[in-house]
């Protein structure tokens, strides 16, 4: 069986919240938000391949904008494969942190 | 309505400067990029990254943003390279592993495959930092594109009279801006400090610059202090360099401060600039010509009298540069009664054609150090391939291995060349730390102020890493092929490959290595002995024992009496005064003579110049202090000059001067007197020309003074009092005429010692691997060499067997070298007009060196060999 990497969760639910505006500059945003951390560009761009060539989100064209060199905008979207991995996911985190005793640094 | 236009406005402010700089992210980078992201990703991050620099040039800088994008590329390349070599992460571990561990087994070749690269990469780097600083000159003017020199066609004249620059302005309306400079040197200038008036500070300027105060629309100096466009509107104010502001005034802020110059001039200082290292007219003080009409007269700026300022003229954006120089044609047509075909000289080409005033680069050195840095690096290049096929070898288990586990041949390149990248980029590492050593030396052996500071460019950086990287691909595709080629059966069946395969090429590779050495090293002996024979030529006078220096002011006000008084000094033989000295001396000027004009050199000087230099004379008399009309339009000419004008019986000629320029020559008529014996006045790069000496009390600028060869410091001592308690003021610096002639050749010399280097280092590099290459085959041969001992063979006889093939290798080496050799020396030697014939003896001279440092090289090896006991080289068996 296949989990979700953490990377792909942090990147596909960063897709999730950002819903119709998520395109490769605003989820590197949302990510180096959500995680406090600055990304390296490969991290973000390397794993959203990989989820693509899996399946877990699609692309949509935008429109074509100056100030990125005349390219379209492309947007992602989950895919429900990549819903249904991100569900499954957030059970499993659940179940694994269930029962944990105290956590504490001594 | 009113608002959005203000909106628009604002919009055009912000974006104006941007599109200075291009706004496009480095194109380069964003090909290399789109070659290597993931075709995934591709298109949405290429898009990302040029909106990401957008921000980033407005938020941070041109140069951050710049550094970020290319930053991506390091982001992409490890996915790029496991995409494209299907080598997944585990595998590059493998290969890093293995290599690290070669070259810790093998240590010997590893030393010499760094070292060789190390070096050869120095000398590039060195050489690319050497060149990026030649042509950075006058590149720091923003109008570059618009800005030329005035002058005439073919270079036949650079100064230019006063005259011209103004009808220039007043008349071509193309040009909207001139500036003429004038130099003059060795000015006094002098500060009194306010608070401390008694302490005067002194320096002398050396070269002074007299220029129109447009200068500042047409060059872009920067301003530390002061307004440009109000520099030197006032008579009496002056521009400083940085330099000379910070010997007058150190702390003080010299605006508004005045200075003394020669004791009779005041003028205010209304800006100061930054020292113009990299303009190519030599200066440090500017003042305008507004002053200067106050001194010599308005009438003089707008004479055709004296022929020595260089114009400059600034054309508008587009422009049409022969159409420009065609008008002044016609116009001085007119005015100067004589048809001169001018010609504009763009500012950038103006340093390396070095007609100038001050600094000057050779386009030729360039060509040549940039081919020898190559050729150097080939040779470190030749190293590593020889030395990784001659241990194929021993790789060639491994190889057979990885084959039968099923690598492909592409992943054996791959790693093949992942290896040699490595080996390229800590020699790269050890590179820098070489040079950071050896930029001061380098500096101080060409006499600049090269520092690793112009390597702040991004791009020349990223140029720089990519050429090592290309340096190992070159250096590894050869070995990576060859590698992965092997047969698996054949080596683990057992008849490895024994390195057999590719003998030959490992030859020639070996044998270009050395002609390339020998080439080098015939380069710098006739260097050398070309320098050697000029500097050593009969030059037709004497230069021993003669030492010159410019009469400062006062000096030259009171000759009379400097003569007497240094004829007094005991180690005196002979003062004369004079225009300059052979190798700076003459005006230029034109002479009619039967119809016929021809230009000769002009040298004033008094009687006993001749007595001085023991100049030969071969015909009439030399001028004389008892015949008052010598100093009258009479003159003693070279022989040269004489031919020039075909004069069978010269003495007794008049010739008339034509109408040009100021001259030492009062008169229109010059009556010959005297023919002296041809003298090499000039450099020995060039022919003798037409000199006429003239006579001209006026025109006497510079002491000549022959003193006894006994007790020399103690005269100079006397002539150095002596010129101070006559001129308190000025500094006392003299020169000895032979070293102020051979100062000529400083470039030629500094030329043949850095060639001297590379020939040094080149042939270092090759007996590196020579070395390393002998360490193979005598390893190879080992049992062999055991078997002759037992056999009765001889240390002498088993030396000679090893190191005959090396020798055969070198001697070919020279056959293909001398020829070529020969025709680039002829070749360097023709920029001289007297010139050492090629000996075959320097031919013999280089083979034999090289010989013997080639059999000296591999002696270790083969005496080690040749004396070790057969028993431990056949023991096993």
């Amino acid at each position: 069986m296949y989990f979700l990497t953490r990377t792909e969760e942090i990147i596909l639910l960063a897709i999730w919240k950002l819903q119709d505006a998520a395109y490769g500059m605003s989820v590197r945003e949302q990510v180096a938000k959500d995680t406090g951390k600055k990304w390296r560009s490969g991290a973000v761009y390397a794993p959203l391949g990989r989820l693509l060539k899996n399946g877990y989100v699609c692309q949509i064209k935008g429109e074509p904008t100056p100030e990125r060199g005349g390219r379209h905008k492309i947007y992602y979207r989950l895919t429900n494969e990549g819903k249904k991995a991100l569900i499954e996911i957030r059970e499993v985190n659940a179940s694994i942190w269930l029962g944990v005793p105290k956590l504490e640094i001594d | 309505m009113h608002r959005s236009g203000w909106v628009c406005q604002n919009w055009k402010l912000t974006e104006k400067p941007m599109n200075k700089i291009s706004k496009k992210p480095p194109k380069i980078a964003r090909w290399m990029l789109e070659k290597m992201i993931n075709r995934y990703t591709r298109y949405t991050a290429l898009g990302d990254y040029e909106e990401e620099y957008g921000d980033d040039l407005k938020n941070k800088g041109y140069f951050i943003a710049v550094l970020i994008y290319w930053s991506h590329l390091f982001a992409v390349l490890p996915g790029y390279i496991q995409e494209k070599l299907s080598v997944s992460g585990t595998m590059l571990n493998n290969y890093l592993k293995i290599a690290c561990r070669n070259m810790s087994r093998n240590r010997v070749y590893s030393v010499i495959n760094i070292s060789g690269l190390a070096i050869g990469m120095t000398v590039f780097t060195l050489i690319i930092v050497f060149v990026l600083n030649e042509y950075s000159y006058d590149k720091f003017n923003e109008k570059i594109e618009r800005i030329y020199r005035v002058g005439f066609e073919n270079f036949s004249q650079t100064y230019l009279a006063p005259g011209i620059g103004k009808e220039i302005r007043e008349n071509i309306p193309e040009v909207q801006k001139m500036a003429r400079f004038k130099i003059r040197t060795d000015y006094l200038a002098k500060y009194l400090p306010e608070r401390d008036p008694d302490n005067p500070k002194y320096t002398t300027i050396r070269r002074f610059c007299w220029v129109d105060r447009d200068v500042f629309d047409i060059f872009s100096f920067e301003f530390i202090a002061g307004d440009p466009s109000e520099a030197l509107s006032v008579p009496y104010s002056i521009v400083l360099t940085e330099s000379i502001a910070d010997i007058l005034f150190s702390e003080e802020n010299p605006l508004g401060k005045t200075i003394r110059i020669n004791n009779t001039n005041i003028y205010t200082v209304t800006g100061v600039i930054s020292d113009p290292d990299k303009f190519h007219i030599d200066f440090d003080v500017l003042a305008s010509f507004v002053t200067l009409g106050k001194i010599i007269g308005e009438h003089e700026l707008n004479s055709y009298r004296s022929w020595n300022l260089q114009t400059y003229v600034l054309l508008p954006e587009i422009h049409d540069k022969t159409a420009v120089s065609n008008k002044m044609t016609e116009h001085f047509h007119k005015i100067l009664k004589k048809r001169n075909i001018f010609d504009l000289y763009a500012l950038k080409g103006l340093y390396f054609q070095g007609l100038g005033s001050g600094r000057y680069g050779n386009l030729q050195f360039i060509y040549i150090f940039i081919t020898a840095a190559f050729f150097i690096l080939l040779i470190a290049c030749i190293n590593y391939i020889n030395l990784s096929t001659a241990k194929a070898a021993k790789r060639a288990k491994e190889i057979g291995i990885r084959k039968v586990s099923g690598s492909l041949k592409r992943m054996l390149v791959s790693q093949f060349l992942l290896e040699s990248v490595l080996i390229s980029a800590i020699s790269f590492l050890a590179a820098g730390i070489l040079l950071i050593l050896f930029i001061p030396i380098f500096n101080s052996m060409i006499n600049s102020k090269l520092s690793l500071a112009s390597l702040n460019d991004p791009l020349t950086v990223i140029i720089i890493f990519g050429g090592v990287f290309i340096i190992g691909l070159i250096a590894g595709l050869y070995p990576a092929l060859y590698l992965s080629g092997i047969k698996p059966v054949s080596v683990l069946k057992g008849d490895a490959a024994k390195g057999r395969k590719g003998v030959i090429f490992r030859r020639t590779l070996v044998v270009v290595q050395f002609a390339i050495s020998i080439i080098l090293i015939i380069g710098t002996v006739v260097v050398f002995q070309q320098l050697h024979y000029v500097k050593n030529a009969d030059l037709g006078f004497n230069k021993e024992q003669i030492i010159h220096f410019d009469l400062n002011r006062e000096l030259r006000s009171m000759r009379g009496v400097f003569r007497e008084r240094l004829l007094r000094i005991p180690g005196i033989r002979d003062v004369s005064f004079s225009q300059g000295y052979p190798g700076r001396i003459y005006n230029w000027e034109s002479f009619d003579h039967k119809g016929e004009r021809t230009g000769f050199a002009v040298f004033s000087v008094d009687p006993e110049y001749f007595d001085i230099y023991d100049f030969e004379l071969i015909d009439g008399r030399k001028f004389s202090r008892n015949i008052r009309s010598d100093e009258f339009g009479t003159c003693i000419m070279n022989e040269e000059a004489a031919r020039q004008f075909k004069l069978v019986d010269p003495v007794g000629t008049v010739f008339y001067r034509s109408k040009w320029g100021s001259s030492s020559f009062p008169s229109k008529e010059v009556e010959v007197i005297g023919v002296v014996k041809d003298f090499h006045f000039e450099s020995l790069q060039d022919e003798i020309r037409p000199l006429l000496f003239s006579w001209n009390e006026g025109w006497l600028w510079m002491a000549n003074i022959r003193i006894s060869p006994t007790g020399i410091s103690e005269t100079l001592e006397n002539i150095r009092q002596l010129s101070i308690e006559l001129a308190p003021d000025f500094p006392f610096e003299y020169s000895f005429i032979n070293e102020s002639f051979n100062s000529q050749y400083k470039s030629e010399e500094r030329f043949g010692s850095i060639f001297g280097y590379f020939s040094i280092l080149a042939v270092f590099i090759a007996c590196l691997g020579l070395f390393g290459l002998a360490l193979f085959i005598v390893e190879q041969r080992k049992k062999e060499v055991g078997i002759r001992k037992v056999l009765g063979s001889s240390l002498s006889g088993i030396i000679v067997l090893l190191s005959d093939e090396f020798t055969k290798w070198v001697i070919s080496a020279n056959i293909i070298a001398w020829p070529i050799s020969w025709f680039i020396i002829d070749r360097w030697l023709n920029n001289f007009a007297y010139r050492i014939n090629i000996d075959l003896s320097v031919f013999i001279l280089a083979g034999i060196l090289s010989v013997v440092i080639a059999v000296l090289t591999i002696s270790i090896q083969t005496f080690r060999a040749a004396s070790a006991n057969p028993v431990d080289s056949l023991r096993y068996e």
